[in-house]
């Protein structure tokens, strides 16, 4: 098989009469025949012969242009599928010999393959980064998009993943032999609507609904959120956004701010995919919020050691961390380890449960 | 677009979340017309992306959604004639049937907040009933009379399938109501099916929308709202046939009333 096919050729002469123009590809039939460019130069009078040998002269940029704009596919699939091989930074000849060995792409947590099959097809291979070094001969195979489904409802340990775009994605699988429909469809499996939103924010379309839209349009059980903002100020949409939307906790780059004019005090991440509205965890969590944060603050009075007050910090900072499953029983240095807080508990909690034995209520 | 609720009744989500959600400014109550469980569907536009919106009734009270319960009673017997009287002439001897017959119960969350949420469930149970076919077939709830709690009490067949109407499995359909019902003491350590629970054979289905038959019930909304959806029902009723069932009528998907 030739690098680049009959049909390709047989759609070039027939685009030709309205124009191509693809990524250095220039074919256009004038008067005196058809004009066939690249970057490397241009032959020009050229009858539909000599058009044809031509074109077989250049298979990259014949079957990158029928790659590119033959296959029917929605915007939005080809905007991420050129970017995910560079095609808008790197010319085809410097592509095409990358594509060989396999470009990489990074979304999330997923790294995403991408070869070069017969004449031109790409062929996209899906993991999770973690996995990208290992032989796919040790991870579980699959090749319908579909079964991405499976993969994103559980973390690696068995617990259900509430939101997708947490970086809890597990481990041990890829999906391989996809064109580019099924690569974009396993992508939206693993991370929904991530790469709709990319794309319109690279068109400058993403609609953005900020903290306080979003909180007011709230009804029911929720509607009780807007109550917490009062006029004071956003300190603690900047709390809820440290608290939820870091990259620790969510791979969405966050887009959102507190409204039209204040911008939250917290970084929105790095991610790829923006965040274009406080999420439905984000939501739960804040009416939680909006109702401890009723409470008026008072003063207690308790007696802890030095030591004592550091492992109050280190407890919570690794409870926070999501690293208590972490520290393993030998740990007695660290402050959150379980005989650490056992002890700590037995001395400084009375028979109810009570720190200092001193009663919040009083 | 043809947006289709995947949700059981009509009520707060589907009349007002979803609506708000997807702007769709011109949405009130009265568009869909509907008398609690009749809502098929209505065009409005989303101003905001431009788009005209075909918001459809949520899938649980479509017709077809009868025709899922059956199947999800199929499903949990491993049955494909669960029900069937022993007098029809292509029935056979099955493992959930003997003589005092099977009731079928249809368990639903109901609310005392909105009426819609217990029509919904009713509404198919009729519909079952009228097929006669289970020698039995009540309405049952999590929250408001007649009880889930005491389905024995409900029925004389023998065997009993509770298909709960609920579109996933979750708190109330793999913990709450295994326990209430008396399937088990703790959720944790699991359930027989069937389980012996006062001398009847409970056969405990899990959430209704697990079921494969499930995406016929989501075809035929869009498409009755006028979606284009090719060929895809007679695909999906292919799909999900039980194995063992009769090919061709299958489980009376989308045949009859």
């Amino acid at each position: 098989m030739t690098d680049v096919n009959d049909r390709q050729v047989d759609a070039l002469v027939a685009a030709a009469g309205g124009g191509v123009d693809c990524d250095g590809l220039r074919v256009r039939r004038g008067e005196d025949g058809y004009r066939f460019e690249t970057p490397d130069g241009a032959e020009t009078g050229l009858d539909e012969p000599a058009l044809r040998s031509v074109a077989a002269e250049n298979p990259w940029f014949v079957s990158n242009w029928y790659y590119w704009r033959e296959i029917d596919r929605p915007e939005v699939e080809t905007a991420f599928l050129r970017w995910l091989e560079g095609a808008d930074d790197r010319s085809v000849p410097d592509r095409y010999e990358a594509l060989a060995d396999g470009v990489e792409a990074s979304w999330g947590e997923l790294a995403i393959e991408v070869t070069l099959g017969g004449d031109g097809r790409r062929t996209y291979a899906v993991r999770h980064e973690a996995d990208a070094d290992r032989p796919v001969g040790e991870l579980e195979v699959y090749a319908d998009p579909l079964s991405a489904r499976e993969l994103v409802t559980y973390d690696d340990r068995g617990r259900y993943r509430p939101l997708k775009t947490a970086p809890t994605l597990q481990t041990g699988w890829a999906l391989v032999d996809l064109d580019g429909r099924s690569l974009v469809r396993a992508v939206d499996v693993v991370y929904p609507a991530t790469v709709t939103n990319w794309h319109l924010e690279r068109q400058g379309e993403l609609d953005v609904s900020h903290w306080r839209e979003t909180m007011e349009r709230q009804t029911g059980i929720y509607g009780v959120i807007r109550t917490w903002d009062r006029g004071e100020g956003y300190e603690h949409v900047n709390w809820v956004a440290e608290a939820c939307c870091d990259d620790s906790q969510c791979l969405k780059r966050r887009e959102w701010e507190y409204d039209d004019d204040t911008d939250l005090d917290v970084d929105g991440g790095d991610g790829a995919f923006p965040c274009r509205e406080p999420c439905s965890l984000v939501v739960a969590a804040a009416r939680q919020w909006t109702k401890l944060e009723g409470e008026q603050p008072r003063t207690y009075e308790f007696e802890l050691t030095p030591s004592e007050k550091e492992q109050v910090e280190a407890i919570i900072d690794t409870v926070a961390d999501g690293e208590a499953g972490d520290i393993r029983e030998a740990d007695v240095y660290e402050g959150a380890n379980r005989y650490r807080a056992r002890f700590l508990r037995a001395k400084r909690f009375d028979e109810d449960g009570r720190l200092g034995g001193v009663s919040t209520d009083d | 677009m043809y947006v289709v609720p995947l949700f059981i009744s009509e009520g707060y989500f589907t009349e007002q979340v979803i609506p708000r959600e997807l702007r769709l400014d011109d949405w009130d109550e009265e568009a869909w017309d509907s008398d609690g469980t009749s809502a098929t569907h209505a065009t409005l536009e989303a101003t905001d992306v431009g788009k005209t919106v075909h918001y459809c009734g949520p899938v649980g009270t479509h017709d077809a959604m009868s025709d899922v319960i059956v199947r999800r009673a199929e499903t949990v017997t491993g049955d494909p004639e669960v029900g069937e009287r022993l007098d029809s002439p292509d029935s056979r001897a099955s493992r959930a049937e003997s003589d005092g017959g099977v009731g079928l119960a249809v368990v639903g969350h109901g609310t005392e907040r909105n009426e819609n949420s217990a029509k919904a469930i009713e509404y198919h149970a009729d519909r079952i009933a009228e097929r006669d076919r289970f020698e039995e077939v009540r309405a049952l709830f999590m929250d408001e009379d007649p009880e889930v709690d005491d389905v024995t009490d409900f029925f004389d067949s023998d065997d009993i399938v509770v298909v709960p109407l609920f579109v996933a499995d979750g708190y109330h359909t793999q913990e709450d109501i295994p326990e209430d019902m008396g399937l088990t003491d703790d959720y944790r350590t699991g359930w027989e099916t069937p389980a012996e629970v006062d001398g009847h054979d409970v056969w405990y289905a899990g959430a209704v929308g697990t079921e494969a038959l499930m995406a016929e019930v989501i075809l035929e909304r869009a498409a009755e709202a006028g979606a284009d959806v090719g060929n895809a029902v007679e695909t999906v009723r292919r799909r999900t046939r039980v194995a063992g069932a009769d090919t061709g009528t299958g489980a009376g998907a989308g045949t009859g009333d």
